[in-house]
């Protein structure tokens, strides 16, 4: 168990040292960060060896116990084959945003901090990751969420991104609070903390039916907020504003995907509500397609890329919901491959063009031939061709929605049809977006003002390293003994073959659409042919419109109509109060002139006072 | 056999040690040549520690002696009754004193007052407090009382060569004896009507007694004043600001800590013991002088400039809020047990903490003689231990984290009116800790300050023996922060 501890301590270690001793010693601050992520990535990878050699794992180190006046919580940690392959996901994709920020953020002036602020996100990513403690978990989840509002306002002079990391921090707060009182319900029904005690009474039926649906409904709402769910889905497109690396790292593979995590590690408990399955089931259908649609039609390549990250988190929601853990988990990881890959080759193509908007890129693919290569591997893989591994663990996603169509999964088959016809299409869709991005940045001819580059040495070698998984790693579902068996579970996660046979059929056909489009006219946005949605499919169905008519602006004004009341009701009443304090001590000096008569006589009088109230009102 | 009896004398070790140390300290202090005579206090701060030490065979069981036989009403009474209550005092005064030791040991070395006189008055005095907590009759109260009060006298009046001093000495030399005759006229009302001098005794004769004879109301009610003046509550206060500025300061810590907590053990056992069937008669005159203490001292507070007398008044204030549980008992002899706890955990909690303030303003009114809060500005930038005790002493005063030894004893404090149904007591007192958290915050904010543009912000050599009472105080405030239950639950 040693290697847990090191994974979570090793990047731990490495913030404190950075935000410690990184403005004395620049020159130490990379290596120091390359280090606490490097340690953890070995750490990571011996965890995963042992899982693997010896599946089904199932280990625990029992770490003291904190008593809380209540139930008492314990630093325990725990190993199984889950925690130790989603923690390699972890620790590659930290390990690679590190080395490819030395130079995508080379002689930022606040790169200290930042780097120790990613090495601290990463120690809490690991303990969520291998917390067995509610109470432990909620701590990562929590350091989590901060470092994610630290670093999306990294570039804080910017208006963009003070913005994006307060809407970022509030909306997911807004779920957390939920999430607590789910961790806090599910404590008191099985009067403990622990996820392994918390499961077994799941198991054993000691958990009554509504507490868990109560339960689970209010994780859930964590769930919604920190993995972009609808309806809280709002803050990811905004917190783009923070450096690219982040968004590879925080807003792609590791944190947003915590939320499907937490579900899978509590999926006993989930299990024994069926709502709550059917209510994912829903949020699931409306995030994938809306997001996809959303995708469609925006101008900032990295807006893009942050719907279709709600997308794809949303597929694997769709999978917790249809009953496959297996498949979550599945595309959990390939996603954590292929989109850190995507976020990181969209940085270097921002680094190289100097913007954000795919108006001014295109023609990329002769000038960044790594760049290019590497982002059509991410793309196939996002657009789930065969054989990348998005196809893959999204066929996993699909034919576990059909298996549960035909009635054999834990929720209501109309809510796995729901899924299942909204993920055939969500793929379409898919195809379509990721054409679009990839004929408008590198085909055709250059429209920007600058002559692109390649991106130097370290950061084309992050690419090129996670296009090997984003390429391979779909083939570990292939065998019932390899992924399904590492993870403990009884089930296949090989695609269908009807599913299999429509989706690439609907992939084709919109990838193929997008390219006839774009070839009438190679200069200009294919989502112009949208239309009359396009509008809406920019806005993102206007659902940021309507938090601000409906939550935004009568928040506002009831702060101006506290703030008055604090400026002239509270602040006029403690301002007089505190003169009036002043004026009755300044009345009361004039009893204390130091004259021994005085001090005598009022002795006496009181003393007179007190005898004559006491005697007569008694 | 009628005229003598066996006397426990492990029970009367520690009051012992202590008058013993005190008379050896004054013999010793002949033979000391002129420049050492520090080492009498030297052999006092031991005999403290010695009186310390004999406490523990006494944790366990109660032990009683100087006991009078039953008669055919009432079973044997004792005159010294050594129980919880009494050895948690004991511990809080001798403990108390130790910590006083050591704050006086450079005092004495670098000003002209005597340390053997000195040592000796500062030891009979706690003598007094040691026997105060154990006695259980009127006469050993008054006795004790008296043996804690008529040494303070000179400790305060030695700084000869100062006027202020003598002055300071006669003030509280007069209040005193105002407040013992008072006190003497209403316990001879109460014996008068009752015939007996042992609390126990004056209890079931109370108990007994049909209906509230006017002269046992006034007797009891005058019983107060002698207590009153000790923890210095209104309108029994005037002394006190006056005598702790002109005394030596960490004479100014002994009164406001170990007299003070002498007198409070007076009065709780007094009312509570004694008293208790008259509970509806003391509880609200004690309730209208706690809110009257506690409003008075905070209110002066705020307009104080130095830390002295800004103590002084904050001490006032703090008794005020020591009076509230005694103030809530009203029905019966359940009601006073309950409140009892309380007030013991306030006056635990606060004896803590006053020192940690006394220690540093000891220390900084040696290099500093006008002592004003001015003098503390920027504490924090050259001495960063020693502003931090006492900004540490000072959130624990105001009741404010992370001083959470203040905020717990004041949350006790505050229950027992609440839970009594003495509303108007708790909103009183509630306003009043706001008060006080005005002009403790802003003196803390000053150590932190950025020093006064071209003075230089104070910076000494500490001495180990001021570094030590800092570091015992500060340990213990932060040490009970963190473990409440010694203090809060240090009757049960």
């Amino acid at each position: 168990m040693i290697p847990v501890v090191v994974a979570i301590l090793a990047p731990a270690l490495a913030a404190l040292l950075g935000l410690g001793a990184g403005r004395r010693f620049p020159r130490l601050v990379v290596p120091v960060a390359i280090a606490g992520s490097a340690v953890a990535f070995l750490a990571a990878l011996v965890l995963a060896a042992r899982a693997i050699s010896s599946a089904p794992l199932h280990d625990r180190l029992t770490g003291p116990t904190v008593p809380t006046g209540t139930f008492p919580f314990g630093l325990d940690v725990r190993l199984d084959g889950l925690a130790a392959l989603v923690s390699v996901a972890v620790a590659a994709v930290a390990l690679a945003v590190q080395v490819y920020s030395t130079a995508y953020l080379k002689g930022d002036p606040r790169y200290s901090s930042y780097a120790a602020l990613v090495s601290l996100f990463t120690a809490a990513m690991m303990l969520v990751v291998f917390a067995d403690d509610l109470l432990v978990l909620l701590v990562g989840w929590e350091v989590m969420g901060v470092c994610s509002y630290f670093l999306i306002g990294h570039h804080w002079e910017q208006e963009g991104a003070r913005a994006g990391a307060v809407k970022a921090f509030v909306v997911t707060r807004l779920g957390d609070v939920g999430f607590l009182f789910g961790i806090f319900t599910l404590a008191a029904s099985v009067k403990s903390f622990d996820i392994e005690r918390v499961q077994a009474a799941a198991l054993h039926g000691q958990i009554s039916q509504s507490t868990a649906t109560v339960a689970t409904l209010l994780l859930l709402c964590g769930v919604v907020g920190k993995s972009a769910q609808f309806p809280l889905h709002t803050w990811l497109p905004d917190a783009m504003a923070g450096p690219t690396p982040v968004s590879a790292l925080i807003h792609a593979a590791t944190m947003v995907a915590a939320g499907i995590y937490l579900v899978a590690r509590l999926y006993d408990v989930f299990l024994l509500a069926p709502s709550t399955l059917a209510v994912m089931a829903v949020i699931a259908a409306i995030t994938m397609l809306g997001a996809a649609l959303a995708a469609l039609a925006q101008d900032d390549i990295k807006r893009v890329l942050a719907y279709s990250t709600v997308s794809q988190l949303a597929y694997m929601l769709a999978a917790l919901a249809v009953g496959s853990a297996g498949a979550a988990a599945f595309h959990l990881l390939t996603h954590a491959a292929f989109k850190a890959l995507l976020f990181l080759a969209a940085g270097s193509v921002i680094h190289a063009v100097g913007t954000n908007l795919m108006r001014d890129m295109g023609g990329l693919r002769r000038a960044m031939p790594v760049t290019f290569v590497t982002m059509t591997v991410g793309l196939a893989a996002l657009a789930g061709l065969p054989p990348f591994s998005g196809f893959f663990s999204k066929e996993a996603v699909l034919a576990a929605a059909e298996h549960a169509a035909r009635g054999e999964g834990p929720v209501a088959t109309w809510a796995a049809w729901l899924v299942l016809v909204t993920g055939l299409l969500t793929v379409g869709i898919t195809a379509a977006y990721a054409t679009r991005l990839w004929l408008m940045t590198f085909f055709h001819e250059a429209r920007g003002p600058v002559s692109p580059h390649e991106a130097s040495p370290a950061m084309r070698w992050p690419l090129l390293v996670l296009a090997v998984p984003a390429t391979l790693l779909g083939a570990v579902g292939l065998r019932s003994s390899w992924l399904p068996g590492w993870l403990g579970l009884d089930e296949s996660l090989r695609p269908g073959a009807v599913t299999a046979a429509l989706s690439v059929l609907l992939a084709v056909a919109g990838a193929v659409s997008v390219a006839l489009v774009w070839r009438r006219a190679p200069a200009t946005d294919p989502s112009g042919r949208l239309g009359r949605f396009r509008p809406a499919f920019a806005r993102a169905f206007y659902v940021d419109e309507l938090y601000d008519r409906v939550a935004v602006r009568p928040v506002r004004s009831a702060a101006r109509a506290v703030l008055w009341t604090d400026d002239e009701v509270v602040a006029a009443g403690s301002l007089g109060s505190g003169r009036c304090a002043g004026r009755a001590g300044a009345l009361l000096q004039l009893t204390q002139r130091g004259n021994v008569q005085a001090y005598l006589t009022g002795v006496l009088a009181g003393i007179v006072l007190l005898a004559v109230g006491v005697v007569t009102l008694t | 056999m009628a005229g003598t009896q066996a006397i426990d004398y492990t029970a009367l070790a520690p009051a012992l040690v202590v008058a013993v140390t005190a008379l050896g300290v004054l013999v010793l202090d002949l033979f000391l040549p002129a420049g050492r005579k520090v080492v009498a206090a030297w052999a006092g701060t031991g005999g403290l520690v010695v009186a310390l030490a004999t406490l523990l065979p006494l944790v366990g069981d109660t032990r009683r002696t100087f006991c009078v036989p039953a008669t055919n009403v009432d079973p044997v009474s004792c005159s010294y009754v050594v129980d919880h209550l009494t050895l948690v005092f004991q511990v809080l005064v001798l403990a108390g004193a130790v910590v006083v030791m050591l704050l006086s040991l450079d005092t004495l070395r670098d000003s002209r007052i005597p340390a053997g006189e000195y040592s000796f008055l500062l030891l009979s005095s706690v003598a007094g407090a040691v026997t105060l907590a154990a006695s259980r009759d009127i006469l050993t109260l008054v006795v004790a009382l008296e043996v804690v009060s008529l040494p303070a006298f000179a400790l305060v009046a030695l700084r000869r060569f100062d006027s202020r001093s003598s002055e300071a000495a006669l003030k509280l030399f007069l209040v005193s004896v105002v407040s013992t005759a008072v006190m003497l006229f209403g316990l001879s009302l109460v014996y008068g009507t009752t015939g007996a001098v042992h609390l126990d005794r004056i209890a079931s004769a109370l108990a007994r007694s049909d209906g509230r004879l006017p002269a046992t109301v006034l007797g009891v009610t005058l019983s107060l004043a002698g207590f009153g003046f000790k923890v210095a509550a209104v309108p029994f206060h005037f002394w006190a600001p006056d005598t702790y500025s002109g005394a030596p300061v960490p004479v100014a810590a002994y009164l406001s800590v170990v007299s003070k907590a002498a007198g409070f053990v007076g009065l709780a056992v007094l009312l509570t013991r004694g008293f208790g069937p008259y509970a509806d008669v003391w509880a609200p005159a004690v309730a209208v002088i706690a809110a009257l203490t506690m409003t008075v001292g905070n209110l002066a507070a705020l307009r104080q400039r130095s830390a002295v007398r800004l103590l002084a008044w904050s001490s006032i204030a703090q008794s005020g809020y020591m009076l509230v549980p005694l103030g809530s008992a009203a029905h019966g002899a359940g009601s006073v047990d309950a409140v009892l706890p309380a007030t013991v955990a306030y006056v635990l909690a606060y004896a803590v903490m006053n020192l940690g303030a006394f220690s540093v303003v000891t220390l900084v009114g040696r290099h500093r003689p006008r002592n004003a809060i001015e003098d503390y500005r920027g504490l924090g930038r050259t001495e960063p231990l020693t502003a931090f005790a006492l900004a540490f002493a000072l959130a624990c005063l105001a009741g404010l984290p992370p001083g959470l030894l203040g905020l717990f004893a004041k949350v006790v404090v505050f229950q027992a009116p609440v839970e009594q149904g003495v509303g108007w007591l708790a909103v009183v007192m509630a306003v009043n800790v706001v008060i006080g958290l005005y002009y403790y915050l802003a003196w803390a904010a000053a150590l932190y300050a950025r020093p006064a543009e071209g003075a230089r912000p104070p910076s000494y050599r500490i001495s180990w023996s001021d570094g030590l009472a800092i570091g015992i105080t500060l340990g213990a405030a932060v040490w009970l922060s963190v473990l409440p239950r010694m203090v809060l639950e240090a009757l049960r």
